[in-house]
């Protein structure tokens, strides 16, 4: 796997575990260990996915600052494999 | 509003082409139970929710439903993309690719077209969360018949974890329904306001 790839699958997993304690609040709005969860795993995601975006380029438009080009545009999308 | 993150929710990495599987799971895409209809349908029957929880809760499952599209759209794109024209031709996805090609279009199994009147919206909280459990049920169902037919291990991992994240709606929905039937003396007794009559 490549280090890009890599990167990303950590991302997802992150991202994903913020996620799902994030649906947990909506119906467990009080819990304060889910709170502490949802904290800690969306800070990582959000670290990773800068050092993504430093690296390999944009996750949301808004990432791509460099300027010289346009990098939004440029592969891998991600159905491609 | 929404604004686009370039990634899936989970990865997906097909190695083999396999357009009679490709033909199948197509159903998740545009079939009755499919991405499209859930995420259309929770993000539709939102409008009319009485409170918080099952405000966000149609909301967030609304859009990571959005998220599933994407990814089943990604598993048909990479079953199809190598296929040679014979292994279509010789393949149960034959009559898809006269119309469709190898792209990917909103389409049941059975060759039904996606249909709106498939996301059931009644603007009633409690018709509409009982709908969602069951959509989530049937959603679950489908996965389970696609995991019956796939042997596919790269297919079968995405498969299996759009199948638990059906398990969890249903589990979230519950809780929501719970939150607008068991309060009933709380400013949520939507049925009782006059608002609403």
């Amino acid at each position: 796997m490549t280090e890009r790839n890599k990167l990303m699958k950590e991302i997802m997993a992150y991202s994903f575990a913020a996620y799902d304690w994030n649906l947990y609040l909506n119906t467990h709005p009080n819990d304060r260990m889910a709170l502490m969860q949802f904290r800690k795993m969306t800070e990582k995601a959000k670290e990773l996915k800068k050092e993504y975006v430093k690296r390999f380029g944009p996750i949301v438009a808004g990432d791509a600052t460099d300027t010289q080009t346009w990098t939004w545009v440029s592969d891998p999308w991600p159905w491609n494999n | 509003m929404w604004s686009y993150q370039k990634r899936l929710q989970y990865p997906i990495n097909i190695k083999n082409p396999n357009p009679k599987l490709a033909s199948f799971i197509v159903s998740q895409y545009g079939g009755p139970n499919g991405e499209a209809n859930a995420a259309l349908r929770y993000l539709s029957q939102r409008f009319s929710m009485p409170n918080d929880i099952t405000k966000a809760t149609l909301t967030d499952v609304g859009t990571e439903e959005l998220a599933h599209l994407e990814m089943v759209g990604t598993i048909i794109h990479q079953l199809a993309k190598n296929a040679t024209t014979t292994e279509i031709e010789n393949s149960p996805m034959a009559p898809y690719f006269i119309d469709h090609g190898r792209g990917v279009y909103a389409i049941s199994a059975g060759g039904n077209p996606q249909k709106a009147e498939e996301f059931a919206v009644t603007g009633d909280p409690i018709a509409d969360l009982v709908e969602d459990l069951a959509a989530e049920q049937k959603a679950r169902a489908v996965y389970d018949n696609i995991l019956r037919v796939s042997d596919d291990p790269d297919v079968n991992d995405v498969i299996k974890f759009l199948r638990e994240r059906e398990v969890v709606h249903f589990q979230r929905f519950g809780e929501a329904l719970d939150s607008i039937q068991n309060k009933p003396a709380s400013r949520n007794t939507f049925y009782m306001c006059k608002n609403n009559r």
